[in-house]
């Protein structure tokens, strides 16, 4: 059997005497996508950010396809793991273009050959060839974050990191760009943070739920929704409930 | 006018020079700054102190500080040096905030995407920071242009040679011509500068080529005649001269027996006072014209009392040799004392010497030169006469009989061999506490080894210029506005 896409083991780090994520242990295997679900200061951002090292861990093991990475400088590291940004962070003096090929650049790629993938991702994330020359001022906020996910995809990265990449676009845009992940899925391995439920539920192979800087119920969306394991994942699962049954009372009647 | 070009070439490339320096040093500086805040206040701390100390100042304290260390004092070092500490605050300062401005969102992505903290500098964070920092740029570029003019009176040629030389001898067409010169290169390079960011920043390469050639054509103008000319000679003979018009016109004549010896020599003018000594000490220059009475007061620091031309002749020139190896070469036969005048009507009033001053000076308000009040001989007037005036004005002596004549001022601290004394009333000294100020050719340690001609020809110049004859000479410069270099080659061709 093959080693899974990335293996945490025994992973923690506080910040002073405040303890965030405690020795936690996670398998995500190749080809799927684990959510992180958890509330405000669960954890789950700084967990992330630990995988591809904008956060050093304070202890525990990351491997990277069988490979323990500590021993790796933080940006090669980086270069070899997708990251879509909560706050997006395009390059504002850069085209699209050139946000999207910025890593492929940086690995040293033939210029014809960032070209030809620009072309490729951006029809892939839904955005016409045509603002392949324009600046990231010039687009909209949903048009700006596919733009993240291209630059993600860009150097074929061996995994996916999502930093509650969509909590900020209006609910429409947000169904967009979470159908555009539905739509990759089974493509890449990777790990998605959100606090949204729905979205958890619909993008998830795998949900992991944490709770104090612990996972409390690792499970397949279905699984989790019948069998909650712990007073946490059921107190995440009742909000939407109760929206979803306001919703079908007010379409019923 | 005909030196325009070499003044404003020597101009530019000084202030290149120093610019780029300024750059090397602030942009690392200010990325350090934003680095690490704590040792960024000290170095904002650091150039603003700088910012405070006057321009000319600031110029004028360089030449201690080198001549302390044993380098070159005077000339274009310490003027390099003085306009590049200058020119690091703004590009500093800008530099700091304009990475300090750079969004933390962009950072983070650039960590992100896989930048080291070098890539992150050099591809984000400062294009990001651009157009702050060359607001700096082009903040330094407008002042050192400008302030390069001010390092005339420190040896170093520029445009200001036109504006200082200008003011003493009342050529307002050269003063206006180099403010007009150094305003035209300001804007100029301004205009470059701003070329090259909106280029970068809009990405249109013509514009950034057009920046760049513009820029190297500047250079290539400014750079090219110091080539061409340093192929000639290694070093000329350089004479000194201070900030009057009697300077330039000995300057010149001392430079046309030299040539006439066979040397090549440059001109250093408007050279501060005491400038002008220590640069002969430290042989920065060759030769120059000073006063006994100065020497006497000023750099020997001698007390007045007893200072009696016998004395004087005898003691200055055994000092000079004794303490520096200077010689004294000739005394040209003239002296240039302070003469203290008045308008013609207040003379008439029955106001004839120092004496009779001293019970309405209350009531007077009297300029002098920046030095006069300064001085010892002044002191030593003030308190042998009883004198208290209402208001002392410190000017530019080119300045000081118009200001007389205005009314602006009742006494003026007059130079005896000012051309147009002749229109003033002088007060006689009658306790004669003012010493003499024989016009003496000094010469800098190993002059007559390496110049034994142009010594010989200098030492012929002893009692060769009678007052009455200084005080035309400078007339015809003053009040006829006729170049120094013509005046003085007159008095030679005149003589037998």
């Amino acid at each position: 059997m093959s080693a899974p896409a990335l293996r945490l083991s025994g992973l923690s780090k506080g910040f002073g005497a405040q303890p965030v994520v405690r020795e936690l242990d996670l398998v995500v295997r190749a080809g799927e996508l684990v959510v992180l679900l958890g509330a405000s200061g669960s954890g789950k951002t700084t967990l992330l950010k630990m995988i591809n090292r904008l956060v050093p861990p304070d202890a525990g093991r990351v491997e990277l396809a069988g490979e323990d990475v500590a021993k790796l400088p933080g940006h090669a590291l980086r270069r070899r793991i997708g990251y879509v940004f909560q706050r997006i962070g395009l390059f504002p003096h850069l085209t699209v273009a050139e946000n999207v090929g910025v890593t492929p650049r940086l690995l040293g790629w033939a210029p014809e050959r960032i070209e030809a993938r620009v072309r490729t991702l951006l029809s892939q994330v839904d955005l016409p060839r045509e603002l392949a020359t324009r600046f990231p001022a010039a687009l909209s906020g949903g048009q700006q974050q596919r733009v993240g996910v291209a630059r993600a995809l860009a150097a074929e990265p061996e995994l996916l990191l999502f930093d509650e990449p969509f909590g900020a676009l209006d609910p429409v845009t947000r169904d967009r760009l979470q159908g555009l992940v539905e739509g990759l899925r089974g493509r890449f391995a990777g790990v998605f943070v959100t606090h949204d439920v729905s979205e958890a539920l619909r993008l998830g192979d795998r949900i992991a739920v944490l709770h104090e800087g612990r996972i409390v119920q690792l499970a397949a969306p279905e699984e989790l929704v019948r069998r909650p394991a712990h007073a946490q994942v059921a107190a995440l699962l009742d909000a939407p409930a109760r929206q979803a049954d306001a919703f079908g009372r007010l379409r019923g009647g | 006018m005909e030196e325009l070009p070499g003044l404003l070439a020597a101009h530019a490339r000084l202030a290149l020079v120093a610019l780029g320096a300024a750059l090397a040093i602030a942009v690392p500086a200010g990325v350090l700054a934003h680095r690490r805040p704590g040792l960024g206040r000290v170095l904002t701390g650091a150039a603003g102190v700088v910012q405070t100390v006057p321009g000319l100042a600031l110029l004028a304290l360089m030449v201690p500080l080198l001549a302390a260390l044993a380098l070159p004092s005077i000339g274009v070092l310490p003027a390099f040096l003085g306009l590049t500490l200058y020119g690091v605050l703004p590009v500093l300062q800008n530099t700091a905030a304009g990475l300090a401005s750079v969004d933390d969102a962009a950072r983070e992505a650039a960590r992100g995407v896989g930048m080291t903290e070098r890539q992150m500098l050099f591809q984000v964070e400062l294009p990001l920071a651009l157009p702050v920092v060359v607001a700096g740029v082009r903040t330094a570029t407008v002042w050192t242009v400008g302030m390069a003019t001010l390092s005339t009176p420190i040896g170093a040629p520029s445009l200001g040679n036109l504006i200082f030389a200008g003011l003493q001898t009342r050529n307002y067409a050269d003063v206006l011509t180099g403010c007009v010169a150094s305003a035209v290169l300001a804007l100029l390079l301004d205009g470059l500068v701003r070329l090259l960011e909106l280029g970068t920043r809009v990405r249109r390469r013509g514009l950034v080529r057009t920046g760049l050639a513009g820029l190297a054509a500047l250079a290539t103008l400014a750079f090219v005649p110091l080539a061409a000319s340093s192929g000639s000679s290694a070093s000329p003979l350089r004479i000194g001269a201070k900030t009057f018009t009697e300077q330039y016109v000995l300057a010149e004549v001392l430079a046309a027996e030299a040539e006439e010896a066979g040397a090549e020599t440059e001109v250093v003018a408007s050279l501060g006072s005491t400038v002008a000594f220590d640069a002969l000490r430290s042989g920065e220059i060759d030769v120059y014209v000073d006063y006994s009475g100065t020497l006497w007061a000023t750099v020997m620091e001698r007390p007045l009392e007893g200072a009696v031309r016998a004395t004087l002749r005898a003691e200055v020139p055994r000092w000079l040799e004794a303490t520096h190896g200077i010689e004294v070469l000739a005394s040209l036969g003239f002296e240039n004392t302070y003469a203290f005048a008045v308008r013609p009507e207040t003379a008439a009033e029955g106001l004839r010497s120092l004496e009779d001053l001293a019970p309405r000076s209350a009531r007077m308000s009297i300029g002098g030169d920046y030095e006069l009040f300064r001085r010892a001989e002044w002191e030593a007037v003030r308190a042998g006469y009883g004198l208290g005036f209402r208001e002392r004005r410190p000017m530019d002596p080119a300045l000081m009989v118009d200001a007389l004549l205005r009314g602006d001022v009742d006494v003026i601290g007059a130079f005896s061999t000012d051309g147009r004394l002749a229109e003033l009333s002088v007060l006689t000294d009658p306790r004669e506490i003012i010493p003499p100020y024989d016009a003496l050719v000094l010469a800098r340690r190993g002059f007559r080894a390496a110049y034994p001609e142009a010594a010989a020809r200098f030492e012929a110049l002893e009692g060769a210029l009678d007052a009455a004859t200084m005080r035309r000479l400078n007339q015809a410069v003053d009040g006829q506005g006729e170049p120094p270099r013509e005046v003085a080659q007159r008095w030679r061709s005149a003589r037998p």
